[in-house]
């Protein structure tokens, strides 16, 4: 019985080693801020929360912590977490939503506990939210479009791969994507597939599509990790180059497949600067400071003749 | 040997109220570690985070004491969700799309066990490894992958109500456990699951129906699957199709940390009710400190193999082989 | 006398406070062939567990060569050159037989980039097998070859690893007549190779044609030990049932003659496992099966129960006709089946002993605690079951008190047909007196027993009648006062009546 116990106090004690946690927290009236992104698995999430951690060492009355579940699909998980924070009673929260229904009986939880609330990258249907600070995805999907317009001409098969089903970023890019290409009539629209913004997954739904519409001329994954995975199902034909693929988020990875001319273009988006001013907007929540309601960072369109820019 | 008997009496004492003592120990050293854990609040809190993983490792109990093992659990989570939110959206009532998820959950249920018994197919983990990825797909199918959200006040009650300062989803679990409690030790039913994974040919031999048992072991799994549809899509607003995507494994690692034995004949709800608690108590623990995700997972992984590893020493004290 | 090659020194043993070895000493000299014999339960294969490293003694010495074998396991055994060909095989029957006697063993240096030398394999195995005087193809799945081939197979492989020391457990016991001759053949080839033997047998006559010296176990001590000449058959047998052997059968009852007629079979038929049986059973009679192993008993009495197919035959219960598909239908029509493994059939091991007592009869709803419980001690008290508690897991119970739990469960089932498959297998000789009572008490209560048994002077000491089966038929039937061990033999082997 002794030995049992023991095991499992020792596992907690280990969670407790330096660097894991914050410890205790409370007594010296700092700002606790907490970041709650979708999942940290991904540059794209890494470098948002590189952002964030600059913006809050800058304060030293703030104490960040950035947290997610283990995959942006264990939308439960992110829920337990955002319960957890709430119950902490944290100064603010910077959420980006894993699943837009899904997150907003807690999100309610937090503003009756007093906790002002940032939306972060994926926007919700929410009046209470405090800000949102993201990008004009469907803005990013229209840019899109319009290169694979001027890359085919304005004619051939078009198809779409695309994240999680009900998560407004990527019905965004969708949307103002499908808006461009739909106006053109020489495009013939394949449709859009899902592919939860998993690589492994791009893969696969791309190696299908490929089966189906073997003169298939181009396609937009709205993130980067599906377009490297369908870059690989391209490549894996020997297709590089005759199909044109377009990815959004712009991490190294897909910079580089760029510059290297296996994939042709990539949407930017800035996560450091999101993260960052998700931090900074949430700090003056916390202090009671107004905070803007919309701060869009921008994107941009990165091809071969840019991308040098995005590699600093 | 008076060293083997005391040793045995303590191996007993061990299974009995190891995983107990050791959810005590857990919650004594985290109160200790974060001030917000040992709070009214945050004890609701894990009761409700952990009462989908509860219903789902009670179902998962009744397999594996048969030594069985249902992969599909998750899966059909994620279906009932669906198809309840679709009825509820079409307009259906609360009890009805209540109705509609226990029923199909069960009916699910039914076929793994069906196909298992009738189809002798070689382990329970093909029909349901099957049942796992066609559930899945139907619910992608059906939803076209779109999660359905904003669903009635009267069926969201059964995830987020309470009733007198209870959390509706804890009563669920309580009503769940004190029913498969009464139905594993009071009943002939619950008793000859334990005789077939004990022993499946002796159970035929004295008559046991082992068939139907089985039948009846693999519909009780998918009906506290989609007890857990209602409590999950009522909690989150919403029925999403990849809802309860790796529950299985959760589930199943609640029933082995709750001392039930993979090869079958042993585990009781008690045990498998303080397993469910053990990994909500860790992660909401680990959580209030701030620990990452990926961090938790390891130390739940860890905390599977330690417990199953107690149970070896156990049995080693225990045997006189 | 030469130094012994094995030397094994007041080796005792218990398994859950039951006394499997007494101090018992044993030698093996290099070269010999050495009978080893013994009643079931006397501790033959425990011994030779210990000696080949499966199980640890709790006490004693073993020297091999005269110096002390230290901590043995398995593998050092093994390295020693101790080689165990066990009863039931232990190939891999895909592979070949080649790969079968080189397995988990390199015969020589590996090829380039550690790659397996199938050539040399099968060329090596080639030579061992024909050493052995039979020439097997060693490129023949393992699967494919008879049991004898299987066997020589086993051989080959200890061989293979330059075993000084074969220990064979019962090795004709599922060979013919014609193979178990050859088998005698390579024992002598063994011998002349200068490795020794240790020949476990139920078989006398085997001992008498293979064997130099013989040991004799009774109740786990060695009772004697001397060279085959110096030991004249009866006294063998003497040493094997020791004293109380004749007292050991309780009187029949007296039994009306034209009892009533509880079972009637005809034509029963499986095929591959028994042909066109055709039987009667009379209320308060004692049915012996006997036959050798193979011959079908036990799957015919697993057909009857309802627990294996069989393809055609008609059964009249108590002159009814009934159809058993199942073995609940059998339990319905008071049939009950003591199976002749009580480990994979008899028992929930892991389960209390209450439980495993009223599994078949109290098949209500709700379980009724004290009404089982109160059920169950009327039976304990009645079989005279010595448990620690009848919540106890059933495993932690002697062999003979676990074969009273199932009694005890048909007996509440108040079944009135009992098959009883090797209802003694074992058990120790003290308690096998209480279950042969026990099975005279089933008979004088009314009920029909069939009584299956490999150990003859059972079937002879306790049935009415004796149906001797022979690959699968009736070969003739016997009364109580024609049966008589050579009758029986001449039956079960083949033989003209």
């Amino acid at each position: 019985m002794r030995r049992s116990a023991g095991v499992l106090s020792a596992l907690v004690a280990a969670a407790l080693l330096p660097g894991w946690g914050c410890g205790r927290s409370g007594q010296n009236k700092k700002l606790e801020i907490v970041l709650v992104t979708k999942a940290l698995d991904s540059e794209f999430w890494q470098r948002l929360k590189a952002g964030a951690e600059q913006a809050a060492r800058r304060d030293p009355e703030v104490r960040l912590a950035v947290l997610a579940p283990e995959r942006e699909i264990n939308i439960d998980q992110q829920v337990a977490i955002l319960e957890d924070q709430v119950l902490k009673k944290v100064s603010a929260l910077a959420v980006a939503p894993a699943g837009v229904a899904e997150v907003l009986p807690v999100l309610e939880k937090a503003r009756a506990a007093g906790i002002p609330v940032l939306i972060v990258d994926t926007d919700v249907p929410w009046p209470h939210r405090v800000g949102f600070v993201g990008i004009d995805n469907r803005l990013g999907g229209r840019m899109a479009g319009e290169y694979v317009l001027r890359a085919l001409g304005g004619r051939g098969k078009v198809a779409v791969i695309r994240g999680v089903l009900g998560v407004a970023t990527q019905e965004d890019r969708l949307a103002g994507f499908q808006e461009v290409v739909s106006k053109a009539p020489g495009i013939q629209w394949v449709g859009a597939q899902p592919a939860n913004s998993e690589r492994a997954l791009g893969m696969s739904v791309m190696e299908n599509l490929l089966t189906r519409h073997p003169d298939l001329k181009a396609v937009f994954a709205t993130n980067d990790q599906m377009a490297l995975g369908a870059m690989e199902a391209i490549a894996a034909r020997n297709l590089t180059g005759r199909i044109v693929l377009v990815g959004f988020d712009a991490g190294r990875e897909a910079v580089r497949a760029v510059l290297a001319g296996r994939m042709n273009a990539v949407m930017a988006q800035y996560p450091e600067r999101i993260g960052r001013r998700a931090i900074e907007e949430a700090i003056k929540a916390a202090r009671g400071q107004p905070v803007e309601k919309f701060v869009d960072v921008g994107t941009a369109l990165v091809t071969r003749e840019n991308a040098h820019e995005f590699l600093r | 040997m008076s060293g083997g008997l005391w040793s045995r009496t303590a191996a007993q004492a061990l299974r009995r109220f190891g995983p107990l003592l050791a959810l005590v120990l857990m919650c004594a050293a985290l109160s200790l570690l974060s001030e917000h854990f040992l709070s009214l609040d945050n004890l609701l809190n894990v009761f409700r985070q952990s009462a989908v993983n509860a219903l789902l490792a009670l179902g998962q109990l009744v397999v594996i004491i048969t030594a069985g093992i249902d992969l599909s659990v998750g899966s059909i989570l994620g279906l009932c969700c669906v198809l309840a939110a679709l009825a509820l959206k079409a307009g259906a009532p609360s009890a009805l799309g209540i109705a509609l998820a226990l029923g199909a959950g069960a009916g699910l249920g039914a076929v793994n066990g069906l196909l298992y018994t009738k189809l002798r197919l070689p382990h329970p983990f093909i029909p349901t490894l099957g049942m796992m990825n066609v559930a899945r797909g139907l619910a992608l199918v059906i939803t076209g992958g779109f999660p359905i959200s904003e669903l009635p006040a009267g069926f969201r009650y059964w995830g987020a109500g309470a009733l007198w300062g209870i959390p509706a989803p804890v009563a669920v679990v309580v009503g769940f456990c004190l029913i498969f409690h009464l139905l594993l030790t009071r009943t002939t039913p619950g008793r000859d699951l334990y005789a077939i994974g004990g022993n499946r040919q002796a159970a035929l031999l004295c008559g046991v129906p082992v068939d139907g048992r089985l039948i009846l072991a693999y519909t009780l799994s998918g009906l506290t699957a989609g007890a857990g549809a209602v409590v999950l899509a009522g909690r989150m607003n919403s029925g999403f199709p990849l809802a309860g995507a790796g529950a299985e494994l959760d589930s199943i690692a609640a029933v082995i940390i709750g001392g039930a034995s993979f090869f079958g004949g042993v585990g009781t709800v008690l045990g498998t009710l303080v397993g469910a608690l053990i990994m909500g108590v860790l992660r909401n623990g680990l959580n209030l400190m701030n620990v990452s995700a990926y961090w938790q997972t390891v130390v739940i992984g860890a905390v599977i193999v330690a417990a199953v590893w107690v149970d070896v020493v156990r049995q080693r004290a225990a045997g006189g082989r | 006398m030469t130094a012994p090659l094995l030397e094994m020194r007041g080796i005792c043993k218990s398994f859950g406070g039951v006394g499997a070895l007494r101090e018992v000493n044993f030698q093996v000299l290099p070269g010999e062939v050495h009978g080893l014999v013994g009643e079931n339960g006397a501790g033959k294969s425990t011994l030779m567990n210990i000696a080949s490293g499966v199980l640890k003694a709790d006490r004693g010495e073993i020297l091999w060569e005269g110096r002390p074998a230290g901590d043995l396991t398995p593998r050092r055994a093994q390295q020693m050159g101790i080689a165990f060909v066990h009863q039931e095989l232990a190939l891999a029957p895909q592979l070949s037989a080649g790969e079968n006697i080189f397995l988990g063993r390199r015969p020589s240096r590996p090829g380039p980039l550690g790659w397996v030398r199938w050539e040399e394999i099968h060329r090596r195995a080639g030579e061992l097998l024909e050493q052995l005087g039979r020439p097997i193809d060693p490129r023949r799945p393992a699967g494919e070859l008879s049991v004898g081939e299987q066997q020589l197979v086993e051989i080959a492989r200890a061989l293979a690893f330059q075993a000084r020391l074969v220990i064979m457990d019962e090795p004709t016991a599922a060979l013919s007549e014609r193979e178990a001759g050859r088998l005698f053949e390579v024992i002598a080839r063994l011998k002349q190779r200068g490795v020794s033997v240790i020949y476990i047998t139920h078989r006398l006559k085997e001992i008498y044609q293979t064997a130099e010296r013989v040991t004799v176990l009774r109740d786990g001590r060695r009772v004697a030990s001397a060279p085959v000449a110096e030991m004249p058959p009866e006294e063998l047998v003497r040493h094997m049932v020791g004293r109380a052997a004749p007292e050991q059968f309780p009187p029949a009852a007296a039994r009306p003659r034209q009892a009533e007629e509880l079972l009637r079979v005809e034509g029963f038929s499986a095929r591959g496992r028994f042909q066109d049986v055709t039987f009667s059973l009379r209320r308060g009679e004692i049915l012996g099966l006997a036959g050798l192993v193979g011959a079908g008993r036990t799957e015919l009495l697993e057909a009857l129960f309802g627990a294996a197919p069989h393809e055609a035959g008609r059964l009249w219960i108590q002159g009814r006709p009934v159809r058993i598909r199942s073995p609940r239908d059998a339990i319905r029509h008071g049939m009950a089946l003591i199976p002749d493994d009580r480990k994979s059939k008899g028992l929930i091991p892991g389960a209390p002993v209450i439980w495993n007592i009223v599994l078949a009869s109290e098949r209500g709803l709700r379980i009724r605690g004290d009404h089982e419980r109160r059920r169950s001690e009327r039976m304990a008290a009645e079989l005279r079951l010595r448990a620690p508690g009848l919540e106890e897991p059933v495993n932690r119970l002697s062999g003979g008190n676990q074969q009273k739990v199932v009694l005890a469960r048909w007996l509440l089932a108040e079944a009135s047909i009992f098959l009883l498959d090797e209802p003694t297998r074992g058990i120790d000789v003290g308690a096998k007196a209480e279950i042969y009572e026990l099975i005279r008490g089933l008979a004088a209560r009314g009920a029909g027993v069939i009584l299956v048994s490999s150990e003859l002077e059972e079937v002879l000491g306790l049935a009415d009648r004796v149906l001797v089966m022979h690959r699968g038929r009736i070969a003739g039937e016997l009364d109580r006062a024609q049966a008589g061990e050579e009758a029986v033999m001449r039956l079960a082997t083949g033989g003209l009546p």
